[in-house]
């Protein structure tokens, strides 16, 4: 009779395909082999991993298919199985594997677009903040704006791709594989994931803006991050867009840490 | 070890309540139809923000609720996931369910977590683990918990306990109520070649703090039927009947209709839940005979 901590990891080995043999020892046939009962928990291991996968990735499973897919998170789900039950965080590995692995080579832009899904999945579960708004920073002593410290929101993610990657992601959420009306050859983007409400939004930004945001989140004050963004930046539009879109924390009510 | 403490605080009326779906919400909050309660998976709210809490908010204005989670491990032989339970702990301070429910299955092993409701042995040195851990959640939550039977595929040869015993043990010793949900019973009875009807006859009927109802999928495997339990479909007559049977011990206790994939309009489980609703009125007409 094996120990249970033994058992477990005999069990959890075996559902993970390693040996099956010390398990089967230990399970009753009863009219069906035990080689089958276990079967049944393996299985259940990997589809509903999968399913997980595939609510997090659907634009990913829409434009490879189903197939395709399942066979993607199959081997995701062997070599970076979840490590909690809190199923919202897996699949942050998803986008490098398939880069890794090789099996994102036959369609070059398939790892952007699993960026942008994860992007996409963190900002619908992010905290909630009503963002910065344009009166917000209008109310700032312009003395004080060079060395004003501007928080991201914390739903905002950037994301840089060469390819037109929101035009993927759309046509893979409308299940379409390529059928021509994508033209991978448009260029790159920089998009902006962020849920200022409720919906989360996808915008793309001029590269200056997104130079100016990611500055911004890298803890810079105002004027040294519009300098890091280089001579393409009109400040003042960017600024605009990007409070517009809602790309920035407010300022905490209790301290003042963004004033210099 | 915790002293005996009511299932919950403040007690949910014995009435039938239907699992929350994203797919509902809008029309739940519009029409407000007349249930007892909703339940939802705890694990599905353990994010920081975002459209599913405010779903929840809304629906908790109307509704008791119920938080029934799925990865706790309460059966892991790893010590318990201590952000999972202080993950689950801001949700019970944040929504104030009346019931907190968990089940009694291991979901992972060496820190990999398997997603599933993976079976225990049930021997004493089973007994003894899910005591420990059960009394460390109610510990962590301020509250008493309820444990609900697995869906079963497969039996340990080495198991010393019948599963209404081990059950019984559990809530003995450590104050927990229990979650009865009569489709694993079925599903559990057919594939594992026990007679349902006298599980339910043996189950302890005092520490019921809820049942569950659901439907099951009928695999076949060389002419052996194999029940999944998917709740994927209407609640079949043999679990109606057990229900009936577990009520007539029971007593009116709140009833929960589950359908998680190819979940259907909010209607069909309305009328679901509605059936329930009937069989708890004839229950709550026995007692008061």
């Amino acid at each position: 009779m094996p120990a249970l901590p033994d058992l477990q990891h005999s069990f959890m080995a075996a559902l993970r395909g390693g040996a099956e043999d010390a398990v089967l020892a230990a399970i009753a046939g009863d009219g069906i082999p035990a080689a089958e009962r276990l079967a049944i928990h393996r299985n259940n291991m990997v589809l509903t991993l999968t399913d997980s996968l595939a609510g997090v990735f659907p634009a990913v499973r829409g434009l490879v298919g189903a197939d395709f897919f399942a066979a993607c998170a199959a081997a995701f789900i062997a070599a970076h199985p979840p490590r909690s039950g809190t199923l919202i965080r897996y699949g942050d590995r998803f986008a490098p594997f398939l880069d890794r692995s090789g099996m994102a080579a036959p369609v070059p832009c398939l790892s952007d677009l699993a960026r942008l899904e994860w992007a996409w999945h963190q900002a619908f579960h992010a905290a909630d903040a009503a963002p910065l708004a344009p009166a917000d920073l209008g109310a700032i002593d312009p003395g004080d704006l060079p060395a004003l410290v501007l928080r991201p929101h914390p739903s905002a993610r950037l994301l840089s791709s060469p390819w037109p990657v929101d035009a993927v992601w759309a046509a893979g959420l409308a299940g379409d594989a390529f059928d021509g009306t994508v033209d991978l050859d448009a260029g790159g983007v920089d998009l902006l994931v962020v849920r200022p409400a409720l919906e989360v939004e996808v915008r793309r930004l001029d590269p200056a803006a997104a130079a100016l945001l990611a500055a911004c989140a890298a803890g810079r004050p105002l004027a040294e991050a519009a300098a890091t963004a280089g001579t393409g930046l009109d400040l003042a539009a960017a600024l605009a867009g990007l409070l517009a879109a809602g790309a920035f924390a407010p300022f905490h009510p209790t301290n003042q840490e963004h004033l210099p | 070890m915790a002293g005996p403490r009511a299932p919950s605080d403040p007690p949910l009326a014995p009435r039938a309540g239907i699992g929350l779906k994203a797919a509902h919400v809008r029309e739940v909050v519009a029409a407000r139809p007349d249930l007892g309660f909703f339940e939802v998976h705890t694990e599905n709210y353990m994010g920081d923000g975002g459209p599913a809490h405010h779903s929840l908010e809304a629906v908790r204005r109307d509704y008791a609720l119920s938080l029934h989670g799925v990865a706790l491990s309460l059966g892991g032989a790893d010590p318990l996931d201590g952000e999972h339970l202080r993950a689950t702990r801001r949700l019970v301070d944040r929504y104030q369910p009346a019931l907190v429910s968990e089940h009694l299955a291991w979901s992972g092993a060496g820190g990999v977590y398997a997603n599933d409701l993976l079976p225990l042995p049930l021997t004493e040195e089973a007994l003894d683990l899910v005591c420990a851990h059960v009394d460390r959640v109610q510990e962590a939550l301020g509250r008493a918990i309820l444990v609900e039977n697995p869906s079963s595929y497969l039996r340990f040869t080495h198991s010393t306990l019948a599963e209404p015993e081990f059950l019984a043990a559990l809530a003995a010793r450590t104050g927990c109520g229990l979650l009865l949900d009569v489709n694993n019973v079925h599903v559990s009875a057919a594939n594992l070649g026990f007679d349902p009807v006298a599980y339910i006859d043996a189950f302890p009927a005092a520490a019921v703090g809820e049942i569950h109802l659901a439907g099951h999928h009928v695999n076949e495997f060389r002419g052996r039927q194999i029940l999944i339990d998917d709740h994927g479909s209407a609640v079949g007559a043999p679990v109606w009947n057990l229900f009936r049977r577990a009520l007539a011990r029971t007593g009116p206790v709140p009833a929960l209709v589950e359908w998680d994939t190819d979940v259907p309009p909010l209607a069909v489980l309305l009328d679901e839940a509605a059936k329930a609703e009937t069989i708890l009125a004839e229950a709550r007409r026995a007692c008061a005979a």
